[in-house]
């Protein structure tokens, strides 16, 4: 896979997400693009190479997003969102050979499982964070089944902003470099 | 190699970053310094992209600004109300240096610093572009549309930027609310997620339409007095006749406006006293 072209979208699309998706955001749904970057790079790339790219995509997203740990300060904490990203990027691999790859709407619903399943680590990690006395939870007492509904609307603005986005990403499929026929672009099916 | 196809799966990386995970807050510190040397470059990106997004998609502006010249009012009000309490407390606190004997540094008040919002993360928390080397301080009060309090600033504060905690994720914060007659009553407001606030108070006339002011003594004297939102329901609370719960509107919303001022207290926080009830 070509890794420069990965981490300039990653980068890009990380900043795009914190400072101009908002536009888009539709009552509590707000969408997010590197999801599907992730997504559209576990439908081709290698087993270990998507594993680690969903690692380092979701751990820019957690260095870049500040929790608040007391009144009067922000921690980031590595790890709930690329452990998240990491295990619905294994899942896209369970299932990727059943997928119609080419076509953006796999990488939509690639992004909402991603996502979905992203969510469930998200929430059990900070579970588990709450052991330590002095950890404040980033919902509220008693919202911990909020937080979750609010990222999967999350999820499924992500998954239709997914839909352009992989249509553009697949232009540009050649220069990914992901083994296998140049002929698998949008519109011709399965993979062989 | 790692990073190349044939290579094995990730399985070190993620139980090292899994630990990373699950380490107390403490231990923290330095991710939040990773992640401000990994922004430097991007905020620059970050900003423009910010300043379209606020030119395709102006914020949400005040609710209540149909409600005439009343609530205006009140705002210089009770803009004088606490400037003339932070007189006060200025010379309580020379009192009480002087009395313990100790010498006070001299803080000289500072001009409130206009700021830009850079960044709006999910769980609410904005990043402006000012920080330590224009003064700005942990503890410093963010005020948005002349009167609303938007948050406090967060430590860790870079040399250009400093991330704000807004008010709603104190978890909760006691506040007064007034309508056009003046204080109606207090009450204590909490935030049950995306909800907005909301507070308990005697069951008593329709408030719909009153404002809801900020009078906790856990945040800085500039911050009380500030507007938090007004009133936009009233449900009666189950088994309790005579209470009444209100739903809070705040007017800012996650759509924050694109500048911010920052009153800088001087001090921060953590060392202020209480401001005065």
């Amino acid at each position: 896979m070509n890794w420069p072209l990965f981490a300039g979208l990653a980068v890009a699309f990380t900043v795009l997400d914190a400072s101009f998706m908002q536009v888009f955001r539709v009552g509590a749904a707000w969408p997010s693009l590197t999801p599907a970057l992730v997504a559209f790079v576990a439908m081709w790339a290698p087993r270990s190479t998507v594993l680690w790219a969903a690692l380092l995509a979701g751990l820019l997203g957690d260095l870049a997003t500040p929790i608040p740990a007391s009144d009067l300060s922000v921690i980031r904490v590595p790890g709930p969102q690329a452990l998240g990203w990491m295990f619905g990027a294994a899942a896209i691999l369970a299932m990727r050979r059943s997928l119609l790859r080419g076509h953006p709407a796999a990488v939509a619903t690639s992004t909402l499982a991603l996502l979905l399943l992203a969510a469930l680590v998200w929430g059990a990690i900070w579970s588990a964070r709450g052991l330590w006395p002095e950890t404040e939870m980033p919902w509220p007492p008693g919202g911990g089944l909020l937080a979750l509904r609010t990222r999967a609307l999350d999820a499924g603005a992500s998954a239709i902003a997914a839909l352009p986005l992989a249509w553009l990403l697949a232009r540009i499929r050649p220069w990914w470099g992901f083994p296998g026929p140049v002929w698998a672009l949008p519109g011709s099916g399965r993979r062989p | 190699m790692a990073f190349t196809g044939r290579s094995r799966t990730p399985l070190i990386p993620a139980i090292a970053v899994a630990v990373m995970a699950l380490l107390p807050p403490a231990w923290l510190g330095w991710a939040g310094e990773v992640g401000a040397v990994l922004w430097i470059p991007l905020q620059p990106a970050a900003h423009a992209l910010t300043e379209m997004r606020l030119w395709l998609r102006p914020p949400d502006r005040d609710r209540t600004e149909g409600l005439g010249d009343g609530p205006r009012d009140e705002v210089d009000g009770l803009r004088a109300v606490v400037a003339r309490l932070r007189l006060e407390l200025e010379q309580a606190k020379a009192e009480i240096a002087a009395l313990e004997g100790a010498a006070r540094p001299e803080v000289a008040p500072a001009p409130p610093l206009a700021a830009a919002v850079v960044t709006v993360d999910r769980s609410r928390i904005f990043r402006i572009n000012r920080g330590s080397r224009h003064g700005v301080a942990p503890g410093d009060v963010v005020v948005e549309g002349g009167g609303t309090l938007a948050g406090r600033v967060a430590e860790p504060v870079g040399a250009a930027w400093a991330d704000v905690i807004p008010p709603e994720r104190g978890g909760s914060v006691r506040a007064r609310l007034f309508d056009a007659s003046g204080t109606v009553g207090e009450l204590l407001l909490i935030e049950p997620g995306s909800e907005g606030w909301q507070g308990e108070v005697d069951a008593g006339p329709p408030r719909t339409g009153s404002r809801v002011r900020l009078d906790d003594p856990s945040w800085p004297a500039a911050a009380q007095g500030l507007l938090l939102g007004s009133v936009e329901g009233e449900n009666p609370v189950e088994q309790r006749p005579l209470r009444t719960r209100l739903a809070i509107a705040s007017p800012l919303g996650v759509d924050r406006g694109g500048t911010v001022l920052v009153w800088r207290c001087g001090v921060p926080t953590a060392t202020e006293p209480e401001a005065p009830r």
